[in-house]
């Protein structure tokens, strides 16, 4: 945007005729804006993934290794012959488009490729190529086409631009998952050595220092009693938080976007000052000091890497069980994929709430609970004290976080909670809320500045939404529960809905908690008078 | 384009049929070995496409949830958009492939504020009802024809017919199916035509069966009412491939053929096409998975131990700020 | 007498803002632009209905007798769209110069009298200043876009730098 445009280039932009190309016809434009920039080869190399090398999206020559085909090859079939849902979803799509319209990138940008059909075709027709006789005989007349390198450079351009939210396999009929497609088309790339730095610094951040943007120990504690201070600051109480503590009951795992970037640390500061207030015997890990897994959006391999130490330092510390803060991919990962990576987690006991005496069931092989469950659990109980009303400057809206809801069921626990802390709760439209939640558009490692343009596109559906209840209801603050979330959502507001602001749950939490021996509060968590305070 | 090279070749197969057994009366072709061919490719490409999905395993279990999990006792858990028992395992997957659940889905009310806020529906439901239609249509037509597998016919089949002529028009009655698939495939067809974004999408492959199933359709309206076929040589015939023991009646016109042809293909062809939908759903993971993932451990059967950073080396690089930082180590 | 200018606008309106939308519809490729035109959903397809509805809301503002600053209200959440998707600046903001020829075309104008000379030229001079208008909001869509990298850079290092601030505070502390 920044560069003038010839008068050529401003006239090809003005073009008011359709494509009428195939669709295996029209090359993606690397233009700022709808991209991510490529991982740094040192970050690839030191992690031992395969293939590092420098590339760059604009450039005609991605450098591939010299046997790409057959490496792109291999792994299809390796894929193929590992995961069903991968063979089945190749097969199956009859190409009904009921979920044409239902992924927010289509919504936002109207770029047809972004339909989720369309984007598991990009896969399908190399599928039909190479491994159906059909295909191989008919070629594109049976949907299936050569692989070229500007298939490759396809596949970047539109894996990278889905955020694994998994709303169109809601309504496939045949339970289709894009989140599959677009997570095998990242394997095979990640295999070529294509994938992007805001993925790959995450993950050799975590995997080396503990967390994702490689926060070492020490900075850990310093952030962590900087927080202590401003909590100490609105509520008069000192709060100590036990690290890589022996013989805690409870490990408590959460994002670390939540303890680095604002406004996950209020939530943070909420987790704290519940653990404080009921008395809870837990302990935080610098070690394993990350809950998020950028693993996810990248190969399998890297998932289960990063996901080792949660159960690893939990048995080390010798914890009974694992608490898990607001977070949406990482709750993915817990919820349907640690266990089977790497459990069983038979050095642990069943989660039981040691204030409420609960037992959770449904965390009794896992042993993780949600902090959402848990919370929601005290609030049953009475085991907390709250008073809502110093919540009343808030009008709040929920954003369903796309992988609690789509992934897990988490619907009504964070309901629950948001009634009893605060007076003022509408619901957005229905279509856009719980299962059919819309994405903020800044997911599977997509929240990244370069990428901004798209991902205020791919966020309009939501934001939309938003701000059908902030001009009716005059909705100012919008509550989710996942780090990611909270670092895009804000953006997302502050462009499309001006005057809405995004918290996690347990900052609302801590507002209104009530604490013994707690000072009189004169200011919310983020040092804002509470109502009725001010002036 | 794609539609045109696919109704090309439905032409192609018909004409196929009527020259080699109306001029060429290759009857025993047409009328036994091809359709024997056919239901042997249909039967063993069904099994092999089955099988070969199963070969790959389900390494996580990875359903796509529509509703509240099963959490704490006293919130009410969706048992049927979100199942965490094989029990509502198997109610989801019923509501699936009886009715179509996601599809459904789309049929969400929607608001319009045009004008002020109302309520409307979105054209999306027609996706859902053409669906329904033609899918139940094509399965009781399949079942009627029952009556020319079975000697003596059952009384359930006799009265499947009965249900379907209910409107008694005509002689001979007018099955209300008929009419019902042949709208079904017309809106299919044209909503694949007409929505750009479907056009842009669809194949050949997505066309070839609409025609070849119209085909046979207008095959079948056309024997019933128009063109008189001899209904006693055809159950001879069809009996005769039921028992093993083939037979090729002389009395049965050419159309009868075209009709078992384009039967034939549609059999042959289904192993090998999108059709496979149809058994593909049972083994979809998103769908066909209970929502129990921390209650029982799911195996992977191929899960490898990876390269990890363990707790000792990471402390052996960060001791010296750890123990500065007063946070507990584990060697001084 | 003849009917005036501003009269047979009002009275083709309907006419003139469908082929308005239409017009800024096809600025979108062919499959994007079916969806953004069928989908009434306003949540659901957010695009298409914000152009369908505050298209309609500038013509009127146009045909008032107030200057068309006031429009700003509707014009902004067209070119707020536009500002993210993909449009050189000219192509985002050329929507709204689309409808002087529209106008010319529904109304059929070739040649008229001096008086009908003088209220289009009018009605003109307004779309022009409409435009300058989008193109204002344009610019700021696309500052608001440079601020907001900022400040996500800013949220996600307010933490770390407070860290090094007490650290830098603790050396010279020390020393």
């Amino acid at each position: 945007m920044s560069k003038l445009p010839k008068p050529k280039d401003l006239a090809s932009s003005i073009n008011y005729t359709p494509p009428r190309e195939h669709w295996m016809d029209i090359k993606p434009e690397f233009r700022p804006g709808t991209y991510s920039y490529p991982a740094k080869p040192q970050l690839v190399e030191k992690m031992g993934f395969p293939n590092p090398h420098e590339w760059s999206p604009t450039d005609e020559d991605w450098h591939l290794p010299e046997n790409w085909q057959e490496i792109v090859y291999n792994t299809f079939r390796d894929r193929l012959e590992k995961y069903r849902s991968l063979k089945v979803f190749m097969d199956i799509c009859v190409r009904c488009g009921a979920c044409a319209d239902k992924c927010h990138y289509f919504i936002g940008s109207g770029d047809p490729k972004n339909m989720p059909v369309l984007r598991a075709e990009l896969l399908r027709s190399i599928y039909r190529k190479d491994f159906t006789t059909f295909g191989k005989i008919l070629g594109r007349f049976g949907g299936a086409r050569k692989l070229t390198e500007d298939v490759i450079k396809e596949w970047f351009y539109y894996f990278y631009q889905c955020t694994e939210c998994r709303r169109c396999s809601l309504f496939c009929p045949y339970g289709i998952d894009t989140a599959e497609i677009t997570m095998m088309g990242r394997e095979i790339l990640h295999e070529l050595g294509i994938s992007i730095n805001w993925v790959m610094e995450p993950i050799y951040n975590c995997f080396h220092v503990g967390n994702h943007i490689g926060i070492p120990p020490h900075t850990f504690k310093d952030i962590v009693d900087f927080m202590c201070d401003d909590i100490e600051e609105i509520t008069g109480i000192r709060i100590e938080v036990p690290l890589n503590k022996k013989g805690a009951e409870v490990l408590f795992v959460t994002p670390s976007g939540d303890y680095f970037a604002d406004p996950g640390t209020y939530t943070f500061m909420g987790y704290l000052m519940l653990f404080h207030e009921i008395g809870l015997d837990y302990t935080m890990s610098t070690y394993a000091a990350e809950g998020g897994n950028f693993g996810l959006f990248n190969s399998f391999e890297a998932m289960k890497r990063l996901n080792a130490k949660i159960y690893a330092e939990a048995k080390r510390l010798g914890v009974k069980w694992i608490l898990g803060g607001e977070c949406g991919h990482m709750w993915r990962v817990i919820h349907q994929y640690m266990d089977t990576m790497n459990g069983p987690a038979d050095f642990l006991e069943v989660p039981r709430s040691p204030i409420t005496g609960t037992v959770f069931h449904n965390a009794k092989s896992t042993k993780m609970v949600h902090i959402c469950e848990f919370t929601a659990d005290l609030i049953k109980h009475g085991a907390i004290k709250l008073d809502p009303s110093r919540n009343d400057d808030l009008i709040v809206t929920h954003h369903d976080s796309c992988n609690p809801s789509r992934a897990m069921g988490l619907l009504e626990e964070p309901r629950y909670i948001l009634k009893h802390v605060c007076n003022h709760f509408y619901e957005m439209p229905e279509q856009t809320i719980r299962e059919q939640t819309f994405c903020c558009g800044s997911g599977a490692g997509l929240n990244n500045d370069e990428f901004m343009e798209m991902r205020m596109r791919g966020g309009l559906p939501r934001a939309n939404a938003v701000k059908y209840v902030h001009d009716k209801y005059g909705v100012n603050t919008l509550t989710c529960i996942c780090a990611i979330d909270r670092a895009a959502l804000p953006t997302l507001m502050d462009y499309w809905v001006p005057g809405v602001r995004v918290a996690g749950i347990h900052e609302l939490v801590a507002n209104a908690l009530v604490m013994k021996g707690e000072k009189e509060r004169e200011t919310n968590l983020r040092g804002e008078p509470l109502p009725g305070k001010e002036g | 384009m794609s539609a045109v090279y696919s109704l090309i070749i439905v032409l192609a197969l018909v004409l196929v049929a009527v020259v080699g057994a109306g001029g060429g009366g290759l009857h025993a072709l047409f009328g036994v070995v091809i359709p024997y061919v056919a239901f042997v490719v249909f039967l063993a490409g069904f099994i092999y496409r089955v099988i070969n999905w199963a070969k790959s395993p389900v390494p996580f279990r990875i359903p796509t949830t529509a509703g509240q999990q099963e959490s704490l006792k006293w919130i009410k858990q969706n048992k049927l958009d979100n199942p965490s028992t094989t029990w509502g395992v198997i109610g989801r997957m019923v509501l699936e492939i009886l009715f179509f659940r996601s599809l459904f889905r789309n049929t969400k009310m929607q608001l319009k504020v045009n004008g002020g806020p109302s309520l409307s529906y979105g054209s999306s439901k027609f996706l859902w009802v053409g669906a329904i239609v033609f899918h139940y249509c094509f399965f009781i037509i399949l079942l009627r024809h029952g009556r020319f597998f079975t000697d003596p016919v059952p009384g359930c089949i006799e009265w499947l017919d009965k249900l379907d002529s209910i409107l008694q028009i005509g002689v001979p009655n007018i099955y209300i199916t008929e009419f019902l698939i042949v709208g079904a495939l017309l809106y299919l067809f044209l909503r694949r035509v007409c929505d750009s974004k479907l056009r842009y999408i669809s194949l050949p492959a997505d066309y070839f069966p609409l025609f070849l199933i119209m085909a046979i359709v207008i095959t079948g309206i056309l024997m019933r009412y128009f063109i008189r076929t001899d209904i006693v040589a055809a159950k001879d015939l069809i009996m005769g491939l039921v028992t093993l023991h083939p037979k090729v009646p002389e009395t049965l016109g050419t159309i009868f053929y075209v009709h078992v042809f384009l039967v034939s293909i549609l059999m042959a062809y289904f192993p090998w096409s999108k059709l496979m939908h149809a058994g593909g759903i049972f083994l979809s993971p998103t769908r066909n998975l209970a929502n129990n993932n921390r209650m029982k451990r799911h195996i992977n059967p191929w899960n490898y131990p990876v390269k990890l950073h363990t707790y000792e080396e990471w402390e052996d690089e960060f001791r010296d700020v750890l123990k500065e930082a007063g946070i507990p180590v584990e060697k001084e | 007498m003849k009917e005036s200018f501003f009269k047979k606008l009002e009275e083709n309106q309907d006419k003139i803002v469908k082929k308005w939308v239409e017009f800024a519809l096809s600025t979108y490729p062919s499959k994007a632009k079916e969806f953004f035109e069928k989908q009434k959903d306003p949540f659901l397809n957010p695009v298409g209905n914000v152009l369908k509805n505050e298209l309609m809301e500038i013509y009127k503002g146009l045909l008032q007798p107030k200057a068309p600053e006031d429009l700003c209200f509707h014009v902004d959440p067209i070119v707020r769209v536009r500002a993210v998707q993909d449009f050189s600046p000219s192509s985002a903001v050329m929507i709204f110069w689309g409808l002087k020829d529209i106008v010319k075309e529904v109304l059929e104008i070739k040649d008229f009298d001096g008086s009908e000379w003088l209220e289009m030229d009018r009605f003109f001079r307004r779309i022009d200043q409409l435009c300058l208008l989008a193109f204002d909001i344009f610019m700021s869509c696309r500052e608001k876009i440079w601020e907001l990298k900022t400040k996500e850079v800013h949220a996600n290092i307010r933490n770390i730098l407070r860290h090094y601030q007490n650290q830098r505070k603790k050396d010279e502390g020390g020393s």
